[in-house]
């Protein structure tokens, strides 16, 4: 399948691996007007418009890897060339970006649009996700999540367009919380209330570096998100509380390695004939040694392709959901007055 | 591939009580001189792991030789015994009947909570993770009992499972658990009870006469992406590795085989094996070096890790247990394989 990467910054060039890794794909075109063609490390075509990358090419499959603003106009004319799209997240700056991508998505039945949710994927996720399925520890109580990064080298962080609302549309709940957010939908399904904090504590920069979020759905359960760009020790951890133990997920496998090891602690509630200590339950811990996360994801968007399957992971449901919980936290900031939640979903497409 | 570390609540002792396991070491011993080694019918061969024909011996027990392999440092016994006389062995030796009959029933609750319990849910984990539409499981290896009865206990629908090593009718007598059968079989055998989805393979690798033979019977009765999951003892543990011939884990004829690291990724590679999961969550490492120095002085033993034995708590010790986990450096190692095409 011919594919060209819009985009080549720190995601597209992520994207260009994968594509290079799978046998399925040809990386025929890569577009980015900031990008000199020598610097793209590939005999592959280079354009600065996307749209003659896209009529060029004629590609099956176009990874759109752009700052947010650009996202929806790009997916959507790629849509519209009969394209299969693979967009980073988030699906644009705000509800209305993704709504704008559905409604042509709806036109074109036949062709898949999957979202960069690789969380999903990353190993100790997948491991933690089969042992909720498995139904052994019982329903899952609640959910915990933190997620955060220090920023980075102050200028630079400052200046980034990630931090500038009108090409990204938010901060960091929406650069990153929309990760951990979209794993408490992956283990919870949907939530229906929401109440969210959000401060811009530390950076001199007009979005916001730290969110709060609370989250409560049909079923009782409640889920509680720290999304920070002030985390000086980067981190990632995911705590799901069930009726039979726990499981917890802490680190994250990336290019880096400073998230830290990927592990998987379970923790199981003792039985009331075990004489071990309440409270101090036995752990297993499980480390991980190989994150294939963003390889499998595309290759799940590929198997779609070839066996017109419908994308049911990542899908554009699924930023769509996520887009409703940030724009009902981003709507629900007020100077004064007191919190009230939020229901989500009656801004967003039903 | 992934890495399991196991925090658990659990001594040597309440397993292995130190002076029934010096009866029992005295009985095989005595029984390894009587039964294996006067019959006559020892045979060479190559490291178990890498296959190798270059070794070294490295140190006697009981009138057996273990060989350290030059390419991989597996550390095995050459010459040795055939499976026939290791069935005999471990059917009919008083060495064999002492441990079931005298041992086992002393630490059964023990074993069953802190060891089969746990080891149960693990591998039901691992089912539901890699296998999730599993219809048969053979158990290859020893003593399975207390798992298997754990198993049943946790799964109501658990698939049909047949116990297959040559002694299953004697480590099952008198039981009767639903969807369990037995029907003790050579490894030539076995891939006659297939295919299956899961082949429970946990004491076995390190007393089996042909650890090839094991392998090439796992390949053949597993279905294709079936699970082998294992659990052996490797010479790269810590402990082994800090005492080894006076290691009290290590004596034939159920260690023969102590295949290193690097040696078992050698075996699973050329029998065509994806890792899924390599872990040695050992619990007992620092207890048996601890103990082991301290009943006799004499043994030799790395200056730094005599200091520390002797001059830092049990928290140290917890931790350095810990650290032995995470970096597959105890001697208890547990294993997932997937059937390759």
């Amino acid at each position: 399948m011919k594919t060209v990467i819009i985009g080549y910054g720190y995601m597209g060039q992520i994207r260009k691996q994968v594509v290079e890794n799978l046998p399925d794909l040809k990386l025929c075109g890569i577009c980015d007007p900031l990008v000199l063609p020598g610097q793209i490390g590939t005999d592959c075509a280079h354009y600065e418009d996307y749209r003659d990358a896209i009529d060029d090419v004629r590609p099956d499959i176009v990874f759109v890897c752009t700052p947010n603003r650009y996202t929806p106009d790009v997916c959507i004319y790629a849509l519209e060339q009969g394209c299969h799209v693979f967009c980073e997240k988030p699906p644009g700056r705000n509800l209305a970006d993704i709504q704008r991508i559905i409604e042509v998505e709806q036109k074109h039945p036949d062709l898949k649009l999957m979202f960069g949710f690789n969380h999903r994927y990353h190993p100790a996720i997948v491991e933690a996700k089969a042992l909720v399925d498995a139904g052994r520890l019982g329903r899952i109580l609640w959910i915990r999540g933190v997620y955060g990064k220090s920023g980075g080298r102050g200028k630079e962080f400052e200046a980034s367009w990630r931090n500038d609302p009108a090409i990204s549309g938010g901060g960091i709940l929406l650069d990153q919380g929309v990760h951990m957010l979209d794993l408490f939908r992956f283990f919870c399904g949907e939530f229906q209330e929401v109440l969210g904090l959000l401060s811009t504590a530390f950076w001199n920069v007009p979005v916001e570096d730290n969110a709060f979020v609370v989250l409560r759905n049909d079923q009782g359960q409640i889920a509680q998100l720290h999304s920070s760009a002030t985390l000086w020790k980067h981190t990632f951890r995911l705590e799901i509380g069930l009726e039979r133990g726990y499981l917890i997920v802490e680190g994250l496998l990336s290019k880096t390695g400073s998230y830290g090891r990927e592990k998987l602690i379970i923790g199981r509630r003792p039985g009331d004939d075990e004489d071990t200590a309440l409270g101090n339950p036995r752990e297993e811990i499980v480390y991980f040694d190989k994150d294939l996360s963003w390889d499998y994801q595309v290759r799940e968007l590929v198997n779609c392709i070839k066996h017109s399957l419908p994308v049911t992971d990542s899908s554009s449901l699924d930023a769509l959901r996520v887009m409703e919980v940030i724009d009902a936290i981003y709507t629900q900031q007020q100077p004064k007055g007191p919190l009230v939640a939020a229901s989500i979903g009656d801004r967003g497409m039903q | 591939m992934k890495t399991v570390v196991v925090d658990r609540d659990l001594l040597e002792l309440e397993i292995k009580p130190d002076a029934k396991l010096e009866e029992y070491r005295g009985l095989l011993a005595k029984e390894v001189k009587e039964r294996l080694l006067s019959a006559g019918d020892l045979r060479s061969c190559s490291c178990p792991a890498c296959q190798s024909g270059t070794s070294r011996p490295a140190f006697e027990k009981w009138g057996l030789t273990y060989q350290e392999c030059v390419h991989c440092n597996s550390v095995y016994v050459s010459p040795r015994p055939g499976e026939e006389a290791l069935t005999d062995f471990y059917r009919n030796s008083s060495a064999s009947h002492f441990w079931r009959e005298e041992i086992l029933p002393e630490t059964r609750e023990a074993r069953r909570e802190k060891m089969f319990r746990p080891r149960a849910q693990w591998l039901l984990n691992a089912v539901d993770r890699y296998s999730p539409k599993a219809r048969l499981g053979i158990a290859v290896g020893y003593h399975n009992e207390l798992l298997i009865e754990e198993l049943t206990r946790q799964e109501s629908h658990l698939f049909p499972i047949i116990v297959t090593n040559p002694i299953a009718d004697v480590e099952f007598a008198g039981k009767n658990l639903p969807g369990v059968t037995i029907c003790p079989t050579p490894l030539s055998g076995l891939a006659s009870l297939g295919p299956a989805d899961i082949l429970l393979a946990f004491d076995i690798v390190d007393r089996c006469a042909d650890v090839e033979a094991l392998f090439d019977a796992a390949r053949a009765t597993l279905a294709a992406g079936g699970l082998l999951l294992a659990s052996t003892i490797s010479i790269s543990g810590f402990d082994l590795q800090v005492l080894w011939e006076h290691s009290k884990s290590i004596y034939p004829p159920e260690r023969m085989n102590l295949l290193s690291i690097e040696g078992l990724t050698m075996l699973f590679e050329r029998h065509r094996f994806e890792v899924l999961e390599f872990s040695t969550p050992g619990m007992f490492d620092v207890e048996a070096v601890q103990r082991a120095i301290g009943a006799d002085p004499a043994i030799p033993c790395p200056r730094f890790v005599r200091y520390m034995m002797e001059n830092r708590d049990e928290n140290a010790m917890s931790d350095l247990q810990e650290y032995l986990q995470k970096h597959r450096l105890s001697s208890f190692v547990r294993i997932v394989l997937r059937k390759t095409q």
